[in-house]
């Protein structure tokens, strides 16, 4: 198709040279027939001639006109308005490049932010008819866990819905994976499903089978696994014996039965999964994670028949018309199942069960945990960029006009020889869009180039391992990237190519005609000037509020101590530990690590710092402490080992210790937060805390920030490990200096201790918390980048601005040197142009500034959106770098030799 | 723009009759460009004139169309030139153009004649 246009559009192209050949010979052979008969009729050979020419009338408009008549006159036009706009920006190359590349990073920068928006927000899962899928979410004034039990699922799934199909999934867990050709075991991520699950997706398999409805059937009793086809690339070389293959998973053995299609990577946006078993394999596994569950319920046995223990997204495929029929129906299953469940409960309970119901979200997108989290800081960076684009553009279409102003006897000779005005504007016209697609191009690279980039140091990972999400430019992309490029030109483009074609053309036709000498004139040009001041204001004031709210993070008192920690990411459960076997483990792990030298102390957490990790327990009570009605008393909890707080750095305000001799679950120590929050003006120690009242409070912590810098402490209690038979995930070693130094030993010391026991992250905890604000940090970095761009092409602008206005104003500084006007006189002059425009820029943007960056507030983070010193500090670099950019011209105009300016004229 | 021309007895022609006009022509036989002007203007008797500007652009819209043909001939005094002859299409084209016309002129001289 496109092969057959090409040839077409050549062979056209041909002809139609031939075609023009032949027209000029056919106009000649009409002059000498004329000429002939003339002749004939007696005219002299001379007049002859020069009559037939002259009823002949206007030759080339002729050709013109005739040449319209066949057809392809527009396309050709366009063809001649491109190489002739290519010529034109190939004669002025220093031009070319600068219009290109501010644009191209300006249409670059935003085309990456987009895309990395379009992958959390707009792409769809890779599945069939991805707009029929919909999750299950439940309503409710409280706070309620968003998950299912099986049971539950099994309900929904039989309920006569009308649904084409539902099915259940877990959280994505990273297990202990090894091959059975041995090797290093490595943490993979892996999804336990239901049988349905792919079907429900309406996804076949690249090789094997998929997970089916057989595959539901006995707890324990499916050890098959799908494996992803980027494991299956990685892993087996795309083998096809890959069927039949046995995979260990946290020590047991599955069968690979399938894999899944290439471009599936799970329904976790920022999770791609490499391997998916059944659901009814949760024990087998130990998988343990994001659930929650209720006192009847035992977390130790298989989940899957408890009907306490919530743990499943549940996804259905309805078309969109059945959806709320669907979700009658599956709603009523679910108020009945909660009715019989509440009767058993106490009131209070009741209630809180009973106030829930269902709703269907679109689930096209799939899931994202940082979906809502990334959406407004990535809408307001590309706010500014947006700004830094708006000024490439003034910038650009500034020098598009100083150029036209140079080619204006060009113009005006051409618009005298009857070319019309829209043609010429036409061809600017082309002149521009041939720039924003150069820059568009260019710009696509950047954002190919940067936006895994971004994503990476958005999520602090590290630059050799794959990015968490693709964020490639896909068709979205592409088309959000012609959108602004269009427009972009259009908006540099139009605004020049008018203003360049509006003229006198007598006035325009003489060489001397300059502008009259006097006082400051508003210019287009000048006014572009003053508002790139505006919008790079804009631009570097975000930046600023960015920079120096990452930089209040970053010193933000967290409550423990950053600096002398390593924390070590342990997973007993995954490596098939029982409960049992834990506080020999543990005991070992601690000793063992406090005998390297160079180690204060050890000890282990449930869950470590800074990792979000968090374990909420609800309807607590609190002797003394009544809670107003509906109030449900929600407490964070850790479990901690013996030396924890001063391994940590935690300094315990009140009251001792655990004691390592004290009994499992008689004592808790509550931070100072649940003091200021459950005991005004009481003393807690002694009083009696926990769902049943059966712990007593000893000791009051400080507060501390142990899930994100960004949240001051919750309310909080800690438990101790010693006699709980808890899995812990974190071990902290204190380390006497710098905590690097003692990484290789610890490892080391560890392995000896417990070989099966995978290591996957050992990160002195100042690391931690500063890979905690990799999204700010990636905020902050590329607004800073942006606002220096801007900074730079707004400066860049008025420099353009004052030398061409002191190029034009040689001859009147000259007549004002030779009338005795001093250099210094002269310099200020011109400097107080600039500082006119750059004042208009500052008043016009100042006020931008405070009304716009209210809408940022809630990314800032320890200062307002209107901060003053922020404020007045920006407006100084601006001005300081603006001055600096005017200074140059000014200064040599103040130069200027009056003799050589006055011979000039 | 070039300057006014001192009013001639010279009757424009009406929109759209010159093709028709250059159709009628060439019935007699091929034509190049300048002997077609010269006849309209020798057949209207010096009324018509045909300003190259217009006769060239209907010529090569009218081949366009598939109602002429042309090619490259000498002519009689030995002037290369080229020449438009009518097709099977433009003859068609010539028969529908000529009735219209002829209605049209019925239908104005009832109109005048009635007014008068």
């Amino acid at each position: 198709m496109a092969y057959h246009r090409l040839k077409s559009f050549l062979y056209r192209t041909v002809r139609r040279r031939q075609a023009g050949r032949d027209l000029d010979e056919e106009i000649r052979a009409h002059l000498a027939i004329d000429k002939q008969d003339r002749l004939e009729r007696g005219e002299t050979a001379e007049f002859a001639g020069q009559n037939a020419r002259r009823t002949l009338g206007n030759e080339l408009l002729i050709k013109e006109v005739t040449r319209d008549m066949w057809g392809w006159a527009t396309v050709e036009r366009i063809w001649r308005d491109f190489v002739y706009a290519l010529r034109q920006l190939r004669r002025s190359p220093g031009f070319a490049a600068v219009a290109i590349l501010s644009l191209a990073l300006g249409i670059g920068a935003n085309s990456a932010i987009f895309s990395i928006l379009n992958a959390l927000l707009f792409k769809s899962l890779p599945v069939r008819a991805p707009d029929e899928l919909f999750v299950l979410h439940q309503q409710s004034h409280a706070t309620v866990p968003q998950r299912f039990s099986y049971p539950m699922f099994l309900r929904f799934r039989d309920a006569g819905s009308g649904a084409a199909g539902v099915a259940a999934m877990s959280h994505v867990a990273r297990f202990q994976t090894l091959l059975e050709t041995g090797g290093q075991a490595e943490l993979v991520p892996v999804q336990l499903v239901s049988a349905e699950f792919f079907g429900v997706l309406g996804l076949s398999p690249a090789l094997g089978r998929l997970l089916a409805p057989g595959d539901n059937e006995s707890i324990g009793g499916h050890p098959v696994a799908v494996i992803s086809h980027g494991y299956w690339r990685r892993r087996f070389a795309e083998s096809a014996d890959v069927l039949g293959r046995k995979i260990r998973l946290n020590g047991n053995s599955f069968t690979i039965v399938g894999v899944a299609p290439e471009n599936f990577r799970g329904v976790w946006v920022e999770s791609p999964t490499d391997i998916w078993i059944p659901l009814v394999m949760q024990a087998s596994v130990r998988y343990a994670q994001n659930y929650s569950d209720h006192e009847d319920a035992d977390p130790e046995k298989p989940w899957v028949p408890q009907d306490f223990i919530e743990w499943l997204d549940v996804i259905v495929r309805v078309k969109p018309a059945s959806a709320s029929k669907v979700r009658n129906v599956l709603n009523g299953a679910f108020l009945e199942s909660e009715e019989n469940i509440a009767r058993q409960m106490e009131p209070q309970k009741r209630r809180y069960f009973l106030e829930r119901s269902l709703a269907l979200d679109p689930f096209a997108e799939g899931f994202s945990n940082v979906r809502r989290e990334f959406t407004s800081p990535l809408f307001a960076m590309m706010a500014m960029l947006a700004l830094v684009l708006l000024i490439a553009c003034a910038n650009t279409a500034n020098l598009l006009m100083a150029r036209s102003e140079g080619r204006r006897r060009e113009i005006a000779v051409r618009l005298s020889l009857g070319a019309s005005r829209t043609r010429l504007i036409q061809q600017l016209l082309t002149e521009s869009f041939l720039l924003a697609a150069a820059a568009a191009g260019l710009g696509l690279l950047l954002a190919h180039w940067a936006s895994d980039r971004l994503v990476r140091m958005a999520f602090g990972t590290a630059v050799s391992s794959p990015a968490p999400f693709p964020a490639g430019v896909d068709r979205n992309v592409l088309l959000f990237t012609a959108g602004i490029s269009i427009a972009t030109g259009l908006l540099f483009g139009l605004a020049p190519a008018f203003r360049a074609t509006k003229m006198e053309l007598g006035a325009a036709m003489k060489a001397a005609a300059r502008n009259a000498p006097g006082r400051f004139r508003f210019s287009a040009a000048k006014l572009l000037v003053a508002a790139q001041v505006a919008l790079s204001l804009v631009v570097v004031f975000g930046a600023a509020l960015f920079a120096r709210s990452l930089r209040n993070l970053a010193n933000v008192e967290l409550g423990f101590d950053r600096e002398h920690v390593l924390s070590v990411w342990i997973d007993p459960r995954s490596a098939g530990y029982d409960a049992a076997q834990l506080p020999l483990l543990y005991r070992r792990l601690v000793e063992r690590a406090e005998a390297i030298p160079g180690v204060r102390s050890a000890a282990v957490s449930m869950c470590g710092l800074a990792v979000e990790c968090r374990s909420i327990t609800d309807g607590v009570k609190i002797s003394g402490y009544q809670p107003a009605p509906g109030e449900e008393v929600r407490i964070q909890y850790n479990y901690v080992g013996p030396g924890y707080f001063s391994t940590v750095g935690m300094h315990l305000v009140n009251g001792p210790d655990f004691d390592p001799r004290d009994k499992a679950g008689q004592f808790v120590i509550v931070n100072q937060a649940t003091v200021r929050r459950y005991f005004a003006n009481r003393n807690p120690l002694g009083q009696r805390f926990g769902e049943n009242l059966q712990s007593e409070i000893i000791g009051v912590v400080q507060d501390a920030r142990v899930n994100r810098v960004r949240d001051s402490a919750a309310p909080m209690a800690y438990y101790p490990l010693e006699g709980n038979l808890v899995y812990a995930e974190s071990l902290e070693v204190r380390a006497a200096g710098e905590p690097n130094t003692v990484v290789t030993d610890v490892r080391k010391a560890l392995n000896a201790v417990a070989p099966d026991l995978p290591i996957d992250r050992i990160t002195p905890l100042a690391l931690q918390v500063d890979r905690s604000l990799s999204t700010e940090r990636m905020g902050s970095v590329v607004t800073t980048a942006f606002g220096v761009l801007a900074l730079g092409l707004a400066c860049f602008g008025l420099y353009g601005v004052m030398a061409y206005a002191v190029s034009r104003r040689t001859s009147e500084i000259g007549v004002r040197m030779a009338l005795g006007a001093r250099p210094a006189h002269v310099l200020w002059v011109v400097l107080k142009e600039a500082l006119i425009l750059i004042a208009l820029g500052l008043a016009a943007g100042v006020p931008v500034v405070i009304f716009a960056s209210r809408s940022i507030s809630a990314l800032l983070y320890g200062l307002q959106p209107n901060d003053p010193v922020t404020l007045l500090t920006t407006v100084g670099i601006l001005t300081a770098v603006a001055v600096l950019a005017a200074l140059w011209p000014a200064w040599r105009a103040s130069r200027v030799n009056p003799v050589a300016a006055l011979r000039n004229e | 723009m070039a300057a006014k021309e001192p009013y001639q007895n010279r009757v424009e022609l009406l929109q759209g009759t010159l093709d028709m006009l250059i159709l009628k022509t060439l019935q007699w036989g091929p034509q190049h460009g300048h002997g077609i002007g010269q006849a309209i203007r020798a057949g209207s008797g010096e009324l018509l004139q045909v300003e190259t500007g217009s006769l060239y652009p209907a010529l090569h819209r009218l081949e366009k169309q598939g109602w002429l043909s042309s090619e490259w001939k000498v002519s009689d005094k030995n002037q290369k030139a080229k020449y438009y002859r009518l097709t099977a299409a433009g003859k068609r084209q010539l028969l529908t153009e000529e009735s219209n016309w002829k209605r049209l002129v019925r239908a104005i001289a009832g109109v005048m004649k009635a007014a008068q």
